[in-house]
Protein backbone atom coordinates (compact mmCIF):
# COMPACT_ATOMS: atom_id res chain seq x y z
CA UNK A 1 0.00 0.00 0.00
CA UNK A 2 2.88 2.41 0.76
CA UNK A 3 4.69 1.77 -2.02
CA UNK A 4 1.97 2.55 -4.39
CA UNK A 5 1.25 5.64 -2.78
CA UNK A 6 4.72 6.50 -2.94
CA UNK A 7 4.61 5.21 -6.53
CA UNK A 8 1.43 7.55 -7.25
CA UNK A 9 2.88 10.62 -5.94
CA UNK A 10 5.72 10.13 -7.62
CA UNK A 11 4.03 10.41 -11.09
CA UNK A 12 2.06 13.50 -9.42
CA UNK A 13 5.40 15.15 -9.38
CA UNK A 14 6.05 14.15 -12.61
CA UNK A 15 2.87 15.26 -13.62
CA UNK A 16 3.35 18.73 -12.39
CA UNK A 17 7.08 19.17 -13.44
CA UNK A 18 5.75 18.30 -16.46
CA UNK A 19 3.33 22.03 -16.67
CA UNK A 20 5.98 23.92 -16.03
CA UNK A 21 8.53 22.45 -18.76
CA UNK A 22 6.03 22.68 -21.16
CA UNK A 23 5.03 26.28 -20.70
CA UNK A 24 9.26 27.02 -21.04
CA UNK A 25 8.56 25.19 -24.51
CA UNK A 26 5.86 27.21 -25.63
CA UNK A 27 7.35 30.32 -24.59
CA UNK A 28 10.83 28.90 -26.28
CA UNK A 29 8.35 28.67 -29.22
CA UNK A 30 7.29 32.42 -29.84
CA UNK A 31 11.74 33.18 -29.07
CA UNK A 32 13.15 31.34 -31.43
CA UNK A 33 11.77 29.05 -34.17
CA UNK A 34 15.15 26.84 -35.21
CA UNK A 35 15.24 26.47 -31.63
CA UNK A 36 12.23 26.22 -31.46
CA UNK A 37 12.01 22.87 -33.56
CA UNK A 38 14.14 20.98 -31.93
CA UNK A 39 12.91 22.07 -28.79
CA UNK A 40 9.53 20.89 -30.08
CA UNK A 41 10.57 17.39 -31.13
CA UNK A 42 12.53 17.04 -27.86
CA UNK A 43 9.81 18.13 -25.49
CA UNK A 44 7.33 15.44 -27.82
CA UNK A 45 9.79 12.64 -26.88
CA UNK A 46 9.54 13.94 -23.37
CA UNK A 47 5.93 13.60 -23.19
CA UNK A 48 5.29 10.34 -24.88
CA UNK A 49 8.14 9.29 -22.14
CA UNK A 50 6.05 10.63 -19.65
CA UNK A 51 2.64 9.47 -20.85
CA UNK A 52 3.87 6.05 -21.00
CA UNK A 53 5.32 6.49 -17.14
CA UNK A 54 2.12 7.38 -16.22
CA UNK A 55 -0.16 5.20 -17.50
CA UNK A 56 2.39 2.42 -16.50
CA UNK A 57 2.12 3.83 -13.07
CA UNK A 58 -1.54 4.12 -13.56
CA UNK A 59 -1.74 0.58 -14.66
CA UNK A 60 0.86 -0.35 -11.91
CA UNK A 61 -1.88 1.23 -9.18
CA UNK A 62 -4.41 -0.54 -10.76
CA UNK A 63 -3.12 -4.22 -10.91
CA UNK A 64 -2.31 -3.89 -7.54
CA UNK A 65 -5.68 -2.52 -6.09
CA UNK A 66 -7.17 -4.90 -8.27
CA UNK A 67 -4.92 -7.48 -6.18
CA UNK A 68 -5.91 -5.79 -2.58
CA UNK A 69 -9.40 -5.84 -3.55
CA UNK A 70 -9.21 -9.72 -4.62
CA UNK A 71 -6.95 -10.31 -1.31
CA UNK A 72 -9.66 -8.51 1.13
CA UNK A 73 -12.12 -11.63 1.37
CA UNK A 74 -9.27 -13.56 1.58
CA UNK A 75 -7.91 -12.24 4.39
CA UNK A 76 -11.47 -12.01 6.06
CA UNK A 77 -11.52 -15.63 5.98
CA UNK A 78 -7.77 -15.95 7.30
CA UNK A 79 -9.04 -13.99 10.22
CA UNK A 80 -11.37 -16.78 11.34
CA UNK A 81 -9.40 -19.68 10.06
CA UNK A 82 -6.38 -18.99 11.75
CA UNK A 83 -7.98 -18.09 15.45
CA UNK A 84 -6.94 -22.05 16.69
CA UNK A 85 -8.50 -21.14 20.43
CA UNK A 86 -11.74 -20.85 18.51
CA UNK A 87 -11.23 -23.49 16.16
CA UNK A 88 -9.99 -25.70 19.07
CA UNK A 89 -13.39 -24.61 21.42
CA UNK A 90 -15.04 -25.72 18.59
CA UNK A 91 -13.74 -29.02 18.02
CA UNK A 92 -13.76 -29.90 21.78
CA UNK A 93 -17.50 -28.84 21.67
CA UNK A 94 -18.11 -31.10 18.27
CA UNK A 95 -16.35 -34.36 20.49
CA UNK A 96 -18.05 -33.54 23.25
CA UNK A 97 -21.29 -33.68 22.18
CA UNK A 98 -20.65 -36.93 20.25
CA UNK A 99 -19.05 -38.44 23.45
CA UNK A 100 -22.32 -37.20 25.82
CA UNK A 101 -24.48 -38.87 23.01
CA UNK A 102 -22.39 -41.96 22.90
CA UNK A 103 -22.61 -42.12 26.85
CA UNK A 104 -25.96 -41.88 26.86
CA UNK A 105 -26.51 -44.76 24.84
CA UNK A 106 -24.19 -46.79 26.62
CA UNK A 107 -25.59 -45.81 29.87
CA UNK A 108 -29.12 -46.97 28.99
CA UNK A 109 -27.76 -50.14 27.15
CA UNK A 110 -25.91 -51.22 29.94
CA UNK A 111 -27.91 -50.16 32.23
CA UNK A 112 -30.85 -51.93 30.46
CA UNK A 113 -28.71 -55.19 30.16
CA UNK A 114 -28.50 -55.34 33.64
CA UNK A 115 -31.97 -54.55 34.85
CA UNK A 116 -32.99 -56.98 32.72
CA UNK A 117 -30.03 -59.65 34.33
CA UNK A 118 -31.72 -58.99 37.19
CA UNK A 119 -35.12 -59.30 36.90
CA UNK A 120 -33.99 -62.66 35.28
CA UNK A 121 -32.36 -63.41 38.72
CA UNK A 122 -35.37 -62.47 40.39
CA UNK A 123 -37.68 -64.31 38.39
CA UNK A 124 -35.27 -67.94 38.86
CA UNK A 125 -35.19 -67.35 43.00
CA UNK A 126 -38.73 -66.77 43.12
CA UNK A 127 -38.98 -69.91 41.07
CA UNK A 128 -36.43 -71.43 43.39
CA UNK A 129 -38.12 -70.67 46.40
CA UNK A 130 -41.42 -71.55 45.73
CA UNK A 131 -40.26 -75.01 44.72
CA UNK A 132 -38.43 -74.92 48.16
CA UNK A 133 -41.91 -74.16 49.55
CA UNK A 134 -43.35 -77.14 47.85
CA UNK A 135 -40.81 -78.99 49.13
CA UNK A 136 -40.68 -78.21 52.90
CA UNK A 137 -44.91 -77.79 52.74
CA UNK A 138 -46.50 -79.63 56.00
CA UNK A 139 -44.05 -77.45 58.69
CA UNK A 140 -45.17 -78.89 62.48
CA UNK A 141 -47.73 -76.43 63.29
CA UNK A 142 -45.89 -76.35 66.86
CA UNK A 143 -45.76 -72.21 68.34
CA UNK A 144 -48.86 -69.05 67.44
CA UNK A 145 -49.92 -66.47 69.27
CA UNK A 146 -49.73 -66.97 72.75
CA UNK A 147 -50.61 -64.47 76.36
CA UNK A 148 -49.44 -65.22 79.69
CA UNK A 149 -48.82 -63.50 83.17
CA UNK A 150 -45.10 -62.29 83.32
CA UNK A 151 -43.19 -61.85 86.29
CA UNK A 152 -44.37 -58.39 87.20
CA UNK A 153 -47.86 -59.42 87.00
CA UNK A 154 -48.84 -58.10 83.68
CA UNK A 155 -50.17 -59.71 80.34
CA UNK A 156 -47.91 -60.63 77.97
CA UNK A 157 -47.01 -62.57 75.20
CA UNK A 158 -45.82 -63.66 71.79
CA UNK A 159 -46.62 -60.22 70.14
CA UNK A 160 -44.24 -58.68 72.76
CA UNK A 161 -42.14 -60.17 72.39
CA UNK A 162 -42.01 -60.46 68.54
CA UNK A 163 -39.01 -59.50 67.13
CA UNK A 164 -36.69 -62.06 69.33
CA UNK A 165 -35.48 -65.00 69.15
CA UNK A 166 -36.75 -67.55 71.91
CA UNK A 167 -35.78 -69.92 73.35
CA UNK A 168 -38.79 -71.58 75.04
CA UNK A 169 -39.07 -74.40 78.07
CA UNK A 170 -41.97 -75.26 79.95
CA UNK A 171 -41.35 -75.98 83.29
CA UNK A 172 -42.70 -75.96 87.04
CA UNK A 173 -40.99 -74.61 89.82
CA UNK A 174 -41.35 -77.62 91.90
CA UNK A 175 -39.64 -79.57 89.45
CA UNK A 176 -37.02 -82.03 91.18
CA UNK A 177 -34.36 -82.23 88.69
CA UNK A 178 -35.16 -82.08 84.74
CA UNK A 179 -36.27 -78.68 84.71
CA UNK A 180 -33.31 -76.99 86.93
CA UNK A 181 -30.88 -79.19 84.80
CA UNK A 182 -32.73 -78.03 81.75
CA UNK A 183 -33.13 -74.54 82.65
CA UNK A 184 -29.52 -74.11 83.30
CA UNK A 185 -28.89 -75.57 79.39
CA UNK A 186 -31.13 -72.83 78.21
CA UNK A 187 -29.01 -70.30 80.07
CA UNK A 188 -25.90 -71.89 78.84
CA UNK A 189 -26.99 -71.73 75.21
CA UNK A 190 -28.15 -68.40 75.60
CA UNK A 191 -24.81 -67.25 76.96
CA UNK A 192 -22.52 -69.41 74.47
CA UNK A 193 -24.94 -67.99 71.40
CA UNK A 194 -24.71 -64.60 72.70
CA UNK A 195 -20.72 -64.64 72.96
CA UNK A 196 -20.37 -65.66 69.00
CA UNK A 197 -19.79 -63.64 66.18
CA UNK A 198 -22.87 -61.44 64.52
CA UNK A 199 -25.26 -63.45 66.74
CA UNK A 200 -28.42 -61.92 67.62
CA UNK A 201 -29.31 -62.35 71.12
CA UNK A 202 -31.91 -64.90 72.23
CA UNK A 203 -34.68 -64.48 75.22
CA UNK A 204 -35.00 -67.47 76.70
CA UNK A 205 -38.35 -68.11 77.92
CA UNK A 206 -39.46 -70.36 81.07
CA UNK A 207 -43.69 -71.12 81.13
CA UNK A 208 -45.09 -72.76 84.24
CA UNK A 209 -47.22 -76.02 83.37
CA UNK A 210 -48.52 -75.80 87.15
CA UNK A 211 -50.49 -72.73 87.41
CA UNK A 212 -51.65 -73.97 90.96
CA UNK A 213 -48.76 -73.69 92.68
CA UNK A 214 -46.91 -71.72 90.34
CA UNK A 215 -47.53 -68.04 91.51
CA UNK A 216 -45.94 -64.95 89.96
CA UNK A 217 -43.65 -64.33 92.90
CA UNK A 218 -42.47 -67.91 93.21
CA UNK A 219 -42.14 -68.00 89.18
CA UNK A 220 -40.84 -64.66 89.54
CA UNK A 221 -38.20 -66.09 92.18
CA UNK A 222 -37.01 -69.61 90.52
CA UNK A 223 -36.38 -67.53 87.08
CA UNK A 224 -34.11 -64.90 89.04
CA UNK A 225 -32.16 -67.98 90.85
CA UNK A 226 -31.18 -68.71 87.34
CA UNK A 227 -30.54 -65.57 84.98
CA UNK A 228 -31.42 -62.19 84.76
CA UNK A 229 -32.54 -62.84 81.36
CA UNK A 230 -35.11 -65.36 82.22
CA UNK A 231 -38.30 -64.35 81.37
CA UNK A 232 -40.84 -66.15 83.54
CA UNK A 233 -44.26 -67.11 82.73
CA UNK A 234 -47.51 -67.81 84.60
CA UNK A 235 -51.53 -67.72 84.49
CA UNK A 236 -54.77 -69.09 85.00
CA UNK A 237 -55.25 -73.35 84.07
CA UNK A 238 -57.21 -72.42 81.09
CA UNK A 239 -54.80 -69.84 79.70
CA UNK A 240 -51.73 -72.18 80.54
CA UNK A 241 -53.73 -75.31 79.03
CA UNK A 242 -54.17 -72.85 75.86
CA UNK A 243 -50.32 -72.04 75.10
CA UNK A 244 -49.13 -75.84 76.04
CA UNK A 245 -52.35 -76.70 73.35
CA UNK A 246 -50.42 -74.14 70.92
CA UNK A 247 -47.04 -75.65 71.40
CA UNK A 248 -48.42 -79.21 71.63
CA UNK A 249 -46.53 -79.61 75.68
CA UNK A 250 -48.22 -82.67 77.12
CA UNK A 251 -48.63 -81.40 80.99
CA UNK A 252 -50.25 -84.12 83.68
CA UNK A 253 -50.35 -83.60 87.31
CA UNK A 254 -48.70 -86.50 89.06
CA UNK A 255 -50.80 -88.20 92.41
CA UNK A 256 -50.08 -86.33 95.37
CA UNK A 257 -48.47 -87.39 98.65
CA UNK A 258 -50.49 -88.62 101.53
CA UNK A 259 -48.69 -86.03 103.72
CA UNK A 260 -48.96 -83.10 101.76
CA UNK A 261 -52.04 -81.76 99.99
CA UNK A 262 -50.05 -79.68 97.60
CA UNK A 263 -46.89 -82.08 96.89
CA UNK A 264 -46.85 -83.60 93.39
CA UNK A 265 -44.81 -83.70 90.27
CA UNK A 266 -46.25 -82.92 87.10
CA UNK A 267 -45.17 -84.94 84.16
CA UNK A 268 -44.63 -82.82 81.40
CA UNK A 269 -42.90 -82.94 78.03
CA UNK A 270 -39.12 -81.95 77.99
CA UNK A 271 -38.55 -80.01 75.12
CA UNK A 272 -36.96 -76.60 74.01
CA UNK A 273 -38.42 -74.69 71.40
CA UNK A 274 -36.98 -72.00 68.97
CA UNK A 275 -39.05 -69.19 67.81
CA UNK A 276 -37.80 -67.14 65.27
CA UNK A 277 -38.14 -63.06 65.24
CA UNK A 278 -41.44 -63.59 63.41
CA UNK A 279 -42.85 -65.47 66.53
CA UNK A 280 -42.69 -68.71 64.35
CA UNK A 281 -41.62 -72.10 65.85
CA UNK A 282 -38.25 -72.66 64.17
CA UNK A 283 -36.56 -75.89 65.60
CA UNK A 284 -36.73 -78.05 68.93
CA UNK A 285 -34.19 -79.43 71.21
CA UNK A 286 -34.78 -82.24 73.23
CA UNK A 287 -33.55 -83.65 76.81
CA UNK A 288 -30.47 -85.14 74.98
CA UNK A 289 -28.80 -82.84 73.41
CA UNK A 290 -26.02 -80.57 74.68
CA UNK A 291 -25.85 -77.35 75.31
CA UNK A 292 -22.64 -76.40 72.61
CA UNK A 293 -24.38 -78.77 70.21
CA UNK A 294 -27.89 -76.63 70.98
CA UNK A 295 -25.87 -73.54 70.89
CA UNK A 296 -23.81 -74.43 67.11
CA UNK A 297 -27.56 -76.00 65.64
CA UNK A 298 -29.06 -72.18 66.65
CA UNK A 299 -26.33 -70.24 65.24
CA UNK A 300 -27.03 -71.78 62.20
CA UNK A 301 -30.31 -71.01 61.78
CA UNK A 302 -29.38 -67.72 62.78
CA UNK A 303 -27.77 -67.37 59.95
CA UNK A 304 -29.28 -69.25 57.34
CA UNK A 305 -32.67 -67.08 58.60
CA UNK A 306 -30.68 -64.08 57.77
CA UNK A 307 -29.25 -65.06 54.85
CA UNK A 308 -33.34 -65.60 53.52
CA UNK A 309 -33.94 -61.98 55.26
CA UNK A 310 -31.22 -60.23 53.36
CA UNK A 311 -32.05 -62.15 49.68
CA UNK A 312 -35.78 -61.40 50.50
CA UNK A 313 -34.38 -57.54 51.14
CA UNK A 314 -32.49 -57.65 47.55
CA UNK A 315 -35.35 -59.20 45.80
CA UNK A 316 -37.21 -56.05 46.67
CA UNK A 317 -35.58 -54.07 44.11
CA UNK B 1 -41.73 -72.03 103.04
CA UNK B 2 -38.98 -74.38 104.79
CA UNK B 3 -37.98 -77.54 103.55
CA UNK B 4 -41.25 -78.50 101.90
CA UNK B 5 -40.65 -75.90 98.78
CA UNK B 6 -37.14 -76.57 97.97
CA UNK B 7 -37.53 -72.84 95.05
CA UNK B 8 -34.10 -71.96 96.21
CA UNK B 9 -30.70 -73.25 94.43
CA UNK B 10 -29.56 -74.33 97.89
CA UNK B 11 -32.60 -75.93 98.81
CA UNK B 12 -32.42 -78.04 95.76
CA UNK B 13 -29.13 -78.68 96.31
CA UNK B 14 -29.28 -79.56 100.45
CA UNK B 15 -31.75 -82.00 98.71
CA UNK B 16 -29.46 -83.44 95.86
CA UNK B 17 -26.75 -83.90 98.53
CA UNK B 18 -28.96 -85.94 100.91
CA UNK B 19 -29.81 -87.98 97.95
CA UNK B 20 -26.26 -88.84 96.93
CA UNK B 21 -25.66 -89.99 100.52
CA UNK B 22 -28.33 -92.06 100.59
CA UNK B 23 -27.63 -93.65 96.99
CA UNK B 24 -24.03 -94.04 97.56
CA UNK B 25 -24.79 -95.99 101.11
CA UNK B 26 -27.67 -98.42 99.18
CA UNK B 27 -25.00 -98.48 96.39
CA UNK B 28 -21.84 -99.23 98.75
CA UNK B 29 -24.21 -102.36 100.51
CA UNK B 30 -25.65 -103.68 97.02
CA UNK B 31 -21.80 -104.45 95.95
CA UNK B 32 -21.07 -105.75 99.15
CA UNK B 33 -24.09 -108.68 97.73
CA UNK B 34 -26.88 -107.28 100.27
CA UNK B 35 -29.90 -107.60 99.28
CA UNK B 36 -31.97 -104.63 98.68
CA UNK B 37 -33.90 -104.55 101.51
CA UNK B 38 -31.06 -104.92 103.87
CA UNK B 39 -29.32 -102.33 102.24
CA UNK B 40 -32.35 -100.06 102.86
CA UNK B 41 -32.52 -101.36 106.63
CA UNK B 42 -28.55 -100.08 106.89
CA UNK B 43 -29.44 -97.08 105.22
CA UNK B 44 -32.34 -95.64 107.29
CA UNK B 45 -30.13 -92.49 108.57
CA UNK B 46 -29.33 -91.72 105.47
CA UNK B 47 -33.17 -92.28 103.89
CA UNK B 48 -34.00 -89.87 107.26
CA UNK B 49 -31.80 -87.44 105.95
CA UNK B 50 -32.80 -87.57 102.66
CA UNK B 51 -36.68 -86.97 103.63
CA UNK B 52 -35.89 -84.61 105.49
CA UNK B 53 -34.20 -82.42 102.80
CA UNK B 54 -36.80 -83.16 99.75
CA UNK B 55 -40.32 -82.90 99.39
CA UNK B 56 -41.94 -86.42 99.58
CA UNK B 57 -42.88 -86.44 95.84
CA UNK B 58 -38.90 -85.73 95.39
CA UNK B 59 -37.77 -88.79 97.61
CA UNK B 60 -40.76 -90.92 95.30
CA UNK B 61 -39.48 -89.42 91.90
CA UNK B 62 -35.51 -89.59 92.82
CA UNK B 63 -36.06 -93.43 93.95
CA UNK B 64 -38.13 -94.16 91.52
CA UNK B 65 -35.51 -93.08 89.15
CA UNK B 66 -32.43 -94.51 90.84
CA UNK B 67 -33.89 -97.92 90.53
CA UNK B 68 -34.86 -97.84 86.89
CA UNK B 69 -31.26 -96.38 86.40
CA UNK B 70 -30.08 -99.88 88.41
CA UNK B 71 -32.72 -101.94 86.55
CA UNK B 72 -30.59 -100.60 82.99
CA UNK B 73 -27.60 -101.29 84.41
CA UNK B 74 -28.49 -104.87 85.54
CA UNK B 75 -30.32 -105.33 82.11
CA UNK B 76 -27.32 -104.05 80.30
CA UNK B 77 -24.64 -106.81 82.59
CA UNK B 78 -26.90 -109.17 81.04
CA UNK B 79 -26.34 -108.47 77.26
CA UNK B 80 -29.27 -106.38 76.63
CA UNK B 81 -28.77 -103.54 74.23
CA UNK B 82 -30.44 -100.51 75.72
CA UNK B 83 -29.64 -98.40 72.84
CA UNK B 84 -32.41 -100.72 71.45
CA UNK B 85 -35.58 -98.74 72.12
CA UNK B 86 -37.41 -101.85 72.48
CA UNK B 87 -35.84 -103.25 74.42
CA UNK B 88 -36.91 -100.52 77.15
CA UNK B 89 -40.25 -99.59 76.32
CA UNK B 90 -42.77 -99.30 79.13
Amino acid sequence: MLRTVSLVCSSANLCKNTKPVWSLASAARFSDKKKGDDLETDLQKDLKKLNEILKTGIKETESLNEKLQEATPAEKIDKNFMNFRKQAEQEAFKRSSIFNWKTVLGTFAVGGSCLAALFYIKKIRLEEREKHRKQTAGKARIGGEWELINTSGKLEGSEELRGNWLLMYFGFTNCPDICPDEIEKMVKVVEIVEGKKNAPPIVPVFISVDPERDSVERVKEYCSEFSDKLKGFTGSQEQVNKVAKTFRVYHSQGPRTSKQEDDYIVDHTVIMYLIDPDGQFHDYYGQNRKAEEIANVIEMKVLKYQAQNRKSLLNLF
Amino acid sequence: MGKEEPSLKSERRKCYEARDKYVECIDKFLAQGKSEKESEKACRAERNNFEGNCPTSWVNHFIRKYQFERYKKTLAEQGVNIADQNALSD
